[in-house]
């Protein structure tokens, strides 16, 4: 987890790959949980499919997020653009880790 | 191995605020429970406290301050089902012969660090729990139908039913319209959708068959436990929002244990954190089919949540296990007063952390 926030904290946003099993592994662990193996931290598409989305209000505008499937793997993220829907493409095109310590994926529907 | 009873238990009143530490708000729960004396504190084998709280050695500190000098001290921690947890550990130190009566205690305040995950980092910034809840209300209200009038009904029937119970944190009755028109945080949830935080304790007793013999007049049996942790992390849950698969699990393994269908349960306390999360409880502990749970609230022949559930007495996470346990040992004794679930004989406990991504279900009986 160390490993990828500092990835992640530089805008690189990786996903561990078994040197063994070569199972996509997430959350993303050192070890892989199938075999136990050791995992490297690889760069993965940025192009994934929006499987679920709504808007909060919680902040002083609207904003949508919802549920990407990206390289495998299932993140929540900010989803930016207009007519967005379940099953659309989006592009992740900023990630990092926020002043509260916390990660963020930023993703915007594909043209 | 031996038989557990519930052998008595005591909740406190579930409050927004406290100005006690929350080991004397745990210690409130233990010592009205000790003070009924089905038990003497020298008969107390094992103390198992349930919190989230950051404090440390906290079992040991709750069995000094209640004067409790037991074989086994431990706490446990899981979230929002930490309590039920706790229970199961407590059977397990009965049935095994390990200890005759465990005391189990669940407290938490307000300001609980249970209340996100910040390990969780497949959440990204979308930390706090009402962020997966909408998830799993946009899917099921696109792939069933379900309406925001149906979810605003279990929230008027829980703070119905909460307006029975002293012990809640509400104690207002509410309309569908007032849910409807609270404030939207998400799409599609609103204020009066989610669940609060609070501070509160409840406590419970577990007797070996034989030490409760003689000593409680209506001995509530624990007749069926299931249990499934999947993950932490939400990235499982996250590709399927159709159920919460721990839940279903959970609930064929309690079924099983105790030998009953879910057409067999009379009275149920169900994880309603959020408004959408009780309808798919409903289809998880297979009340209803898949999709069917949005409908069910309407033609209900379960007593589900008669204490109020989570949204009519708030959630004090480490608390809100041990009092759901409490109030359906208290419905199969006859002794819910005013919420008294009429003949009923068999009940059940379902809870759940982290959107489902562990659950347990405990079935309790007159025999
Ligand atoms: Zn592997």
């Amino acid at each position: 987890m160390l490993r990828f926030k500092d990835f992640l904290r530089k805008g690189d946003f990786r996903v561990p790959l078994c040197t063994a099993c070569k199972e996509t592994i997430w959350p993303p662990f050192e070890t892989c949980p199938i075999c136990l193996s050791r995992t490297i931290f690889r760069r993965t598409t940025k192009r994934g499919i929006l499987r679920e989305f709504s808007t909060t209000f919680t902040s002083e505008t609207p904003q949508q997020f919802g549920i990407v499937e990206l390289g495998g793997v299932h993140l929540l993220g900010s989803v930016h653009g207009f007519g967005i829907s379940v099953g659309c493409k989006v592009i992740l095109y900023e990630c990092g880790i926020d002043n509260n310590g916390y990660p963020f994926y930023k993703f915007k529907k594909c043209p | 191995m031996q038989r557990v009873v519930v052998g008595d238990y005591s909740t406190s009143g579930f409050r927004k605020e406290t100005q006690q530490s929350i080991f004397d708000v745990a210690a409130g729960a233990g010592s009205a429970l000790l003070k009924h004396e089905i038990v003497l504190q020298s008969e107390v084998e094992a103390v198992i406290f349930s919190s989230c709280s950051s404090d440390q050695y906290t079992a040991s500190i709750l069995a000094e301050m209640l004067g409790i000098k037991p074989k086994i001290a431990i706490r446990v921690d899981n979230l929002c089902n930490s309590g039920t947890s706790a229970v199961i550990s407590g059977y397990g130190l009965i049935a095994s012969g390990l200890c005759k009566s465990v005391l189990i205690v669940g407290a938490e305040s307000r300001n609980s660090p249970g209340r996100l995950l910040s390990w969780d980092v497949t959440r990204g910034s979308f930390s706090l729990p009402i962020y997966w809840a909408t998830m799993y209300a946009r899917n099921h209200m696109r792939t069933y139908g379900t309406t925001e009038e149906q979810m605003a009904s279990v929230v008027v029937k829980n703070r119905k039913n909460a307006f029975k119970n002293p012990n809640a944190l509400y104690q207002k009755e509410i309309t569908i319209s007032e849910v409807m028109s609270s404030k939207r945080i998400t799409e599609p949830l609103k204020l009066l959708d989610c669940s609060s935080l609070c501070s509160g304790a409840s406590a419970v007793l577990l007797l070996s068959k034989t030490m409760a013999s003689k000593r409680v007049e209506t001995p509530i049996y624990i007749t069926g436990i299931g249990s499934q942790t999947n993950s932490a992390s939400l990235a499982e849950v996250m590709s399927n929002l159709n159920n919460t698969g721990t839940s279903r699990i959970a609930a064929r393994d309690a079924y099983k244990m105790a030998n009953v269908s879910p057409k067999d349960i009379d009275v149920a306390e169900l994880h309603d954190a959020f408004s959408i999360m009780e309808i798919m409880a409903y289809e998880d502990l297979c009340f209803v089919d898949r999709g069917e749970g949005g409908k069910f609230i309407e033609d209900s022949d379960i007593a589900t949540n008669p204490r109020g559930g989570i949204l009519g007495c708030g959630h004090p996470l480490g608390a809100t296990g041990v009092s759901q346990v409490a109030e359906i040992t208290s419905q199969l004794s006859g002794n819910a007063d005013r919420r008294q679930v009429e003949g009923c004989k068999i009940g059940l406990v379902h809870n759940l952390s982290a959107a489902g991504t562990s659950a347990t279900v405990i079935i309790l009986g007159t025999e």
